[in-house]
């Protein structure tokens, strides 16, 4: 989630009321971002969905209407204009998108400027996905020649981009110039690149990579020109408005762009509120609450939305053009909550009945470990990711086919557990400062092969100077009659069982598990230099056998 | 119950009419010294007898003067050796010696020293030989100090100085019967064997009941055996388990290793959210895609496109099944809770469900972060649950797990609307800390799944920083580092 610093200063200013900290903490935590401190500046944490609420102007925008200081939508002011562009067929393949607008009139003081930058950077960074679906340019109206046109050129084409005092090819751009680098991946399949350029031949921008140094804005600009484009056209458009809204605030003037697209004339900014109905009943049954038409109106324009009608149950919400987030109504009941306040609901445990009750395997399971622990043995608990050196190299067992991940970020943990066994000797050799013996067991997931088939284990081992193969089937023996369950043995070869000391333990024909004196090949390669017998078993598979007798 | 040896101490100390000292006591019981003095402190700790110690300055001889009372002092030494006519260096004096003698001695009026060729020749004179045969006032007073005789000051200090004598501080310690001690010897006193370990032959002939058993040091330290146990973390998951069956939740279950369907977009994640990237989320590399049932996936991708045929916008973006298709491992036990969801008939509510399993998180491991942990999740499928009666199960669950002052705060859930985060107060820290999220799935996520739109409250509340905050640990990854000394003398779970 992203993370916005607000000038307190500037807040309060916008907010058009003196606050103390502690009204203002609690008021930003209730009206749904994680408040991170109130002093010496404000500090949020935007969720995904409010992307509104990144900027300044937006945060406090909302505020105000929780706080009961305005209600309502801000109603937005666009002149119609003659500016235009077009959008040329081409980038349907590269970035298809683009809108833009116009702001005239803006005063450029320091806290506008860093206003401005800042919700260009979050929005690039979340709502905008580093740039991929959302990419923003602001340039400076007066340097511009319009019409314009959004379009794609080939990489040997070149410009002066920001900062920069020469021609660079979009080639030389997306190798040297650092932004150019930074995101050269998002245009790294196309031939051609998307460029905005004016009707003197002047690129305005590269989305979404970088401006032209010819349109940058300074100190002296007034008048702005947005751009936005992208790969997602609700997304660019929700972006476009959210920074007018910044920008109107401030006391900028919007004039409209008009787009020219496979023939057809789009208007921007489209600043227009989209209407949902909302039926009270349904807002009512969520919620357990009993409000009326004008309750709800009231507590909706607390959330800055406009009613257009309010009768029979039903409400005609106005959606500000800003928000992202609203896609049915079950958005506009989150908002009544918030406004109503979570602090004022009635918490109610209703008169239901349920039965509790548990998987029959979790009881199994939790037996089993009674028993183990009855034994004597100390339960561990591993990682359920470990690696093929653990499972495979040190164990002998190369004919193992293991499930890995593609891109574990711990190389040591990228391949899932396919035996407890590995793991359990793993344990013993981060124990040999510890006195002897140790006798330890792990019942837990394990995957044995990419047939993806999820099992229950349990591994068992006793360690000590004198650990063999007598005491091991003991424990077994034990272990099983506890169960009332018979089983019989027969003499196998496993790579890391000392060969004649090993065997499959088998119930009714079944091969439910394996148990023998760890080679000590194996124990070599663990660096473990004190004998060890073990088994392990498929719980899963014994539980299938007498799944009836548990379950009672 | 007295130990054998007290009985005979007390039985001596009965004889001498109630008072005595230790070397006495020794003497007649015959014990050790060592063991009277640790039967007395006994007897005294059960107020028996008093031990009466004070100090007391007492002369002694050093080693020098034991060495002189046995074979004489030098200078008797020195003019014993004139008489015998036994060369100056035959005498087994030191030089040093030799010289205090030879000054005693001339001092004393015993010996004439002549010149002779450059040597001195020695001669006793009468006095000299008388004194051989008379003990000197020195001699007298060494022999009365050994026998702890009164000695003259004087003498004394001429001793010091010549370092034969020296003066030591002794405790002298007087024993007397109290008034319970004095008891106990009129009832009378009998010894009988005492004995270190009861044996199975005792018990078979009865001999038991002719021994005493010795008395052990009940205070002494011993090797502690620690129990075997249940790994801790699976303590603390049976504690949440039984606050869930409590509280009627049923419990639900499903893989670990699932498709991307399951863990996101049936929980209407969109294709391109964040938590679905690379750096987030596990990828299986072999076998990399799974089945989906078509019907499901049709319906789940209507939702996504534009919102099915519910009066939602959906995201508006082309979803792919391919992506649905990839194996992941799950990042939240939620998909559990939608693919329960998947099975239920409207006969089945209402109903409540829960589970407790593994999710991973591709972080990188440190002492904060584990790249997989223990969730938790719970679901109530309730035509008439409500946002209030999701506050109330909150409350009470929390109540149950010792969280008596929490918070409720509006939050985000790609997955659930109303969304809320729980907070609970921390009073050592006195700020309030995140402990779980909550909500009611949104119908994007319910219709396709159970066909209508029926409130599902959904929570899902972490326990890894109370099973932290319990065990006392300070990094997370001590819980997965089966360390065998420190699980053992960790505490047992015993919330609940």
């Amino acid at each position: 989630m992203p993370t916005v610093n607000f000038d307190k200063n500037e807040f309060i200013s916008l907010l058009g009321k003196a606050v103390d900290d502690q009204t203002l903490s609690d008021r930003i935590s209730m009206i749904g971002t994680d408040l991170e401190k109130v002093n010496p500046e404000i500090v949020v944490e935007v969720f995904p969905d409010r992307p509104d609420l990144l900027s300044i102007e937006g945060f406090t925008n909302a505020l105000k209407g929780f706080m009961g200081i305005e209600k309502g939508p801000i109603e937005f002011n666009v002149h119609t204009s003659s500016y235009e562009g077009a959008v040329d067929p081409k980038v349907k393949s590269v970035r298809p998108f683009a809108v833009g607008a116009i702001v005239k009139g803006i005063k450029f003081d320091d806290d506008t400027i860093r206003s401005l930058m800042q919700i260009q950077e979050k929005l690039h960074i979340t709502h905008g996905r580093n740039r991929k679906k959302v990419a923003i340019g602001v340039h400076d109206l007066d340097t511009i020649k319009f019409p314009i046109k959004y379009t794609t050129m080939p990489r040997d084409f070149s410009f002066i981009p920001l900062e920069f005092d020469k021609n660079l090819t979009i080639e030389e751009i997306l190798r040297t110039h650092p932004k150019g680098v930074a995101y050269a991946q998002l245009l790294s399949e196309f031939k051609e690149c998307p460029i905005w350029i004016d009707n003197n031949g002047q690129v305005l921008s590269m989305p979404p990579i970088i401006n032209a140094d010819h349109t940058k804005v300074t100190e002296k600009t007034k008048n702005l020109f947005l751009d936005i484009t992208g790969t997602h056209r609700k997304s660019i458009e929700y972006a476009l408005n959210i920074i007018l809204m910044g920008l109107f605030i401030r006391g900028g003037e919007i004039h409209s762009l008009k787009l020219n697209e496979d023939g057809k004339d789009w208007i921007y900014p489209n600043l227009n509120r989209e209407k949902i109905e909302l039926e009270l009943s349904y807002s009512n049954k969520i919620l357990g609450l009993n409000l009326s038409e004008d309750e709800t109106a009231e507590l909706l324009m607390k959330m800055r939305y406009g009613i257009s009608s309010k009768s029979k149950g039903k409400l005609v919400v106005e959606i500000p053009p800003y928000r992202a987030d609203i896609l049915h109504p079950i958005d506009l009941v989150e908002d009544v909550s918030i406004a109503y306040g979570f602090e004022n609901f009635i918490p109610e445990i209703p008169k239901i009945a349920t039965i509790g009750q548990e998987n029959s395997i979790e009881v199994f399971i939790r037996k089993i470990e009674e028993v183990m622990v009855g034994f004597n043995f100390f339960e561990v608990k591993n990682y359920i990711l470990s690696n093929e050196d653990v499972l495979i190299t040190k164990m002998l067992d190369n004919k193992r086919k293991l499930v890995k991940t593609r891109n574990a970020v711990n190389t040591e943990f990228d391949t899932v557990r396919s035996s407890l066994l590995p793991l359990i000797l793993k344990t013993l050799v981060s124990n040999t400062h510890y006195e002897y013996p140790q006798n330890i067991f792990e019942v837990g997931v394990v995957v044995p092969d990419q047939n993806l088939i999820e099992k229950q284990y349990l591994s068992c081992a006793i360690c000590h100077p004198k650990a063999n193969f007598s005491e091991i089937k003991g424990v077994f023996n034990g272990l099983l009659s506890s169960f009332g369950l018979q089983y019989s043995v027969k003499e196998g070869e496993y790579p890391y069982f000392i060969g004649g000391r090993a065997c499959s333990l088998e119930i009714d024909g079944l091969a439910i598990g394996k148990m023998g004196e760890i080679n000590p090949e194996v124990l070599y390669n663990f660096k473990l230099e004190m004998p060890v017998s073990a088994f392990e078993i498929d719980l899963s598979a014994i539980f299938d056998l007498f799944k009836e007798k548990i379950q009672g | 119950m007295l130990s054998k040896q007290e009985k005979i101490i007390l039985k001596v100390l009965g004889d001498l009419k109630g008072e005595s000292n230790p070397d006495e006591i020794a003497k007649i019981s015959e014990l050790p010294e060592v063991a009277v003095m640790r039967t007395l402190l006994y007897l005294s700790s059960k107020e028996l007898v008093i031990v009466d110690e004070k100090g007391v300055s007492n002369l002694a001889l050093t080693n020098e003067g034991k060495t002189s009372l046995a074979n004489g002092l030098i200078e008797k030494i020195f003019i014993k050796g004139i008489k015998d006519k036994l060369p100056l260096n035959e005498l087994g004096l030191s030089e040093e010696e030799k010289n205090i003698a030879i000054g005693i001695a001339r001092r004393n009026g015993w010996i004439a020293i002549e010149k002779i060729n450059n040597s001195l020749s020695f001669s006793l004179t009468d006095k000299g030989k008388a004194a051989l045969n008379e003990k000197t006032p020195e001699e007298t007073a060494l022999e009365d100090i050994s026998k702890k005789r009164i000695v003259n000051d004087n003498l004394v200090n001429l001793l010091a100085k010549r370092k034969l004598v020296e003066k030591k501080l002794d405790t002298v310690r007087k024993i007397f019967l109290t008034e319970l001690g004095k008891k106990e010897v009129l009832k009378g006193i009998e010894i009988t064997d005492e004995i270190s370990e009861l044996t199975p032959d005792m018990l078979k002939n009865q001999n038991w009941r002719n021994i005493t058993l010795k008395k052990f040091d009940v205070y002494s330290d011993v090797k502690i055996f620690y129990p075997s146990r249940k790994h801790f973390v699976n303590q603390a998951i049976e504690y949440i388990r039984k606050i869930w069956l409590e509280m009627g939740f049923k419990e639900m279950s499903g893989p670990m290793i699932d498709t991307s369907f399951w863990v996101f977009d049936a929980l209407f994640q969109p294709q391109d959210h964040p938590a679905r990237d690379m750096q987030d989320t596990f990828f299986i590399d072999s076998p990399r895609f799974g089945q989906i049932d078509p019907k499901l996936s049709n319906k789940i991708c209507a939702m996504h496109e534009h919102g099915g045929d519910i009066n939602s916008k959906g995201w508006g973006y082309k979803w792919d099944k391919r992506i649905s298709e990839e194996y992941v491992l799950r990042t939240h036990t939620t998909s559990l809770s939608v693919r329960t969801l998947s099975t239920l008939k409207p006969e089945d509510l209402p109903v409540k469900f829960f589970s407790v399993g593994k999710v991973f998180r591709n972080e990188k491991l440190d002492w904060k972060h584990l790249f997989e942990f223990y969730q938790t999740d719970g679901i109530v499928v309730d035509e008439d649950a409500n946002f209030k009666h999701l506050l109330g199960y909150l409350k009470r669950f929390l109540n149950k797990m010792g969280h008596s002052k929490i918070r409720f705060r509006p939050a985000y859930f790609p997955y659930t609307e109303p969304s809320i985060e729980v907070d609970i107060y921390n009073k050592n820290k006195g700020e309030w800390v995140e402990l779980l999220g909550a909500g009611i799935f949104r119908p994007e996520v319910v219709v396709p799944l159970l066909g209508k739109d029926i409130p599902v409250l959904a929570w899902g509340p972490g326990f890894g920083r109370i099973m932290m905050e319990y065990y006392g640990l300070t990094d997370i990854r001590q819980k997965y580092m089966n360390d065998l000394d420190m699980m053992k003398k960790l505490p047992i779970w015993i919330k609940g």
